[in-house]
């Protein structure tokens, strides 16, 4: 039995993932199709535990203390069903001076009523590294709700870098709260694209670094495009409550036709007089020049505004 | 179109921001909306819902340790660790430390805003914090006494006895929202506002409804 439905491996491929690689079996992995475990595989230093539940799964990822693990641990949230309810709940532990990258896929390709939550807890120890991607493909129809929440603690002298992309397919309703604490010396990259298309599609995302530690660092970066009539709001806050800490909110936007709409909110706070905080946000449309170059290459307007929107995202 | 303080007066159903020539005393009624105010949903971004006091985690850990108590600097550091322990596997979980300087920054505009106070060497709270436990406990009484009180106003068969009653119970409840509202220092482009007509109209309304509502159902028990 394969390990997870053709329409969920197809939509991996298309977000840009190494499909075989993810199925390869000493990948280490944690599958899962709408609330059925289909694949879990550890490899030394790293515990996966999961439990089923009605709808969806609670989970626990550990990364040992000092283990520092090469390969990356792909997990898989993926529903075939056109509409449901799939509700996530992990919990990440990596342990102190340890090392790993998660590349997380959500795929519902065929959603055209599909409520999709996460309530997603880290805690990173000391001077550990981690990198957590996650892509998602929400198929043709925007008809994906999709609501994770994150809270993340980074230990001292940690770095911990998320990604999450959706720029491949429709949004359907994109609603993210990131909170992160970064302790003394961490440091914390936090990136958020997003591509809404049409009407249907609405986008918040609203991600937030607390710099609590001395010299602790932060930046938020977030990019997103609205065409068709689609609608994004991106809200980036960096609050830096400790001294020597440093931050960047960075918020660049393209919105194209008729009735789309494109806002971005850099909020940055300082509550430490020797701390530091900085912000800059670019919502425009899309450069003429460029399009001008890819249209006398042979593309259509259309094809070439999909073409810069990519390019930026 | 009447003019106040040099400004138009706000239409119909509209609010209007805080004017440089704009005077008035007493509490805020209209908020100036924001720009990230989404007025059907009030989601996810609504500073009147989160204050961005409370938008961080380890304030809003603050005020909780307080909430059970005057509390040390030392003693609230001791209660600010983080520590997250895993849902299923057999291990110890991670914590974290909230450094001595953060605390003392946090600390220190909670105290400027009014939301704790410091005596002494100590912090205490000076808002009321209601945890879930608090909240069912405050629910489960609320209702005992409601239906006391249901029960004792039903034991009054003399009729008679009930119209004073209710008559100390409204003044009471109009002067309360008089002290809540302080209707006379309103809104100066509200200056047609006549408080004695509006408090007639509000006693003759809850009067008329709260004995009505009494009436049939005393009559319906008896």
């Amino acid at each position: 039995m394969p390990l997870l439905p053709y329409s969920i491996l197809e939509s991996a491929r298309k977000v840009g993932f190494d499909v075989d690689a993810m199925l390869r079996p000493d990948t280490p992995k944690f599958f899962l199709n709408f609330n059925k475990i289909t694949g879990v595989k550890e490899v030394p230093g790293l515990i996966l535990a999961g439990k089923e539940l009605p709808n969806g799964v609670m989970a626990d990822v550990i990364v040992k203390k000092g283990a520092k693990i090469k390969t990356p641990i792909h997990l898989c949230f993926g529903v075939v069903e056109e509409e449901g309810v799939q509700e996530i709940i992990p919990r990440f532990f990596i342990e102190d001076d340890s090392e790993a990258l998660i590349l997380a896929h959500c795929s519902f390709p065929k959603a055209k009523n599909l409520v999709h939550r996460m309530e997603a807890q880290v805690i990173i120890g000391r001077r550990a590294n981690f990198l957590y991607e996650e892509r998602h493909y929400h198929g043709p129809y925007s008809g994906a709700h999709v609501y994770p929440t994150f809270e993340v603690d980074v230990g001292p002298g940690s770095r911990f870098e998320t990604v999450f992309s959706l720029t491949q397919g429709t949004v359907g309703e994109l609603v993210i709260f990131l909170d992160i604490y970064a302790y003394e010396e961490a440091r914390v990259e936090a990136v958020a694209k997003a591509y809404g298309r049409s009407e249907k599609d609405r986008v918040r995302i609203r991600d937030g670094i607390f710099l609590e530690g001395k010299n602790a660092r932060g930046i938020i970066k977030l990019r997103a495009a609205a065409t068709n009539g689609g609608d994004v709001l991106m809200m980036g806050i960096t609050e830096a409550s400790a001294p020597g800490a440093t931050g960047h909110v960075d918020c660049k936007e393209i919105v194209q036709g008729v009735g789309s709409r494109a806002r971005a909110i850099p909020i940055v706070r300082v509550t430490d007089e020797n701390a530091r905080v900085t912000h800059e946000a670019a919502v425009g449309k899309v450069s003429q020049k460029e399009l001008d170059t890819l249209m006398a290459r042979g593309l259509t307007e259309e094809e070439a505004i999909d073409m810069i929107i990519k390019g930026m995202l | 179109m009447m003019l106040l303080g040099g400004f138009p007066a706000a239409p119909l159903g509209r609010t209007i921001g805080v004017e440089k020539n704009y005077k008035y005393k007493g509490a805020p009624r209209f908020k100036v909306p924001q720009p990230w105010y989404n007025r059907t949903t009030r989601e996810p971004w609504d500073e009147d819902r989160v204050s961005w006091l409370l938008e961080n985690r380890n304030r809003r850990l603050i005020l909780e340790a307080l909430a059970e108590g005057a509390l040390t600097f030392d003693q609230l550091k001791e209660r600010l660790r983080i520590t997250l322990k895993p849902h299923l596997a057999r291990r110890e979980g991670l914590s974290q430390e909230m450094p001595a300087q953060t605390l003392s920054n946090h600390l220190s505009n909670l105290v400027f805003y009014g939301l704790v106070r410091r005596e002494g060497n100590r912090y205490l709270l000076n808002l009321p914090v209601f945890t879930l436990e608090n909240g069912e406990k405050l629910r489960i009484l609320s209702k005992e006494l409601g239906s006391q009180l249901a029960k004792r106003l039903l034991e009054v068969k003399d009729k008679r006895l009930l119209d004073p009653l209710l008559e100390r119970a409204i003044l009471n409840a109009i002067e309360e929202l008089d002290l809540e509202y302080d209707w006379e220092s309103y809104h100066r482009w509200m200056e047609e506002y006549d408080a004695d007509e509006y408090r007639s109209w509000a006693k003759a309304k809850q009067k008329g409804a709260m004995r009505e509502s009494l009436h049939s159902k005393i009559e319906r028990k008896v």
